[in-house]
């Protein structure tokens, strides 16, 4: 299976100047936009949206069908994790506690996602790795 | 679905990282498929099967499941 899809390899190199933007965050806030913690926010979870995307989304050295299939696999599931935060939240906290207007930025939604897709790739790549037997012939 | 690769691999004398090597892919991949947990394409099973050089249908064999 062709993995034409992904971004190269060395795209995660970029994610991890994408993770370190924390501090630069901090930094911002201070410089330039003036302790707006909106625009902090935005910017925050547009970076972080980047990095998680980059990670899941590039090719890695071993990368082949089976990886492309995990790949799916975890989308759906985390993408089911940002149905919940759009249209499950907003429903049991009306339900349960009668707030009836909840408010969720897109952008918060979607790095939660990316960040869900993230942990749960690694996670099954992880146990693909554990699995390995070092008896192979037999 | 039920697979022979482990058996055809130990008569072939090939380890999971050599098999791997000859049809492209990652060893984990070629363990995954042994012990069932993940379903090759028909693409993978075609050269899989052609390493071994015999029929798809000998390699891998459908469960009352499937």
């Amino acid at each position: 299976m062709k993995t034409n899809l992904l971004f190269p390899a060395s795209f995660k190199y970029i994610s991890i100047l994408f993770l370190a933007t924390p501090v630069f965050c901090y930094f911002f806030d201070i410089m330039l936009f003036n302790n707006n913690r909106f625009m902090e926010k935005t910017l925050f979870e547009f970076l972080m949206s980047c990095a998680f995307f980059l990670i899941v989304f590039s090719k890695y050295k071993d990368d082949d069908e089976m990886l492309y299939s995990i790949r799916l696999k975890t989308t759906v599931y985390s993408l089911l994790i940002g149905v919940f935060l759009l249209i499950g939240r907003p429903l049991l906290n009306f339900i349960l506690w009668n707030q009836a207007e909840t408010y969720e930025s897109a952008g918060s939604i979607i790095s939660t996602v990316l960040f869900f897709n993230v942990l749960f790739f690694l996670r099954e790549r992880n146990k693909l790795k554990e699995a390995l037997t070092d008896e192979e012939l037999h | 679905m039920k697979n022979y690769i482990k058996i055809e691999r130990a008569r072939h004398n090939l380890t999971q990282g050599d098999l791997a090597e000859k049809v492209g892919v990652s060893r984990q991949t070629i363990n995954s498929i042994e012990t069932k947990k993940y379903i090759p394409s028909a693409v993978l099973a075609l050269k899989i099967a052609k390493i071994f050089n015999m029929p798809l249908d000998s390699l891998f064999e459908l469960e009352e499941h499937d």
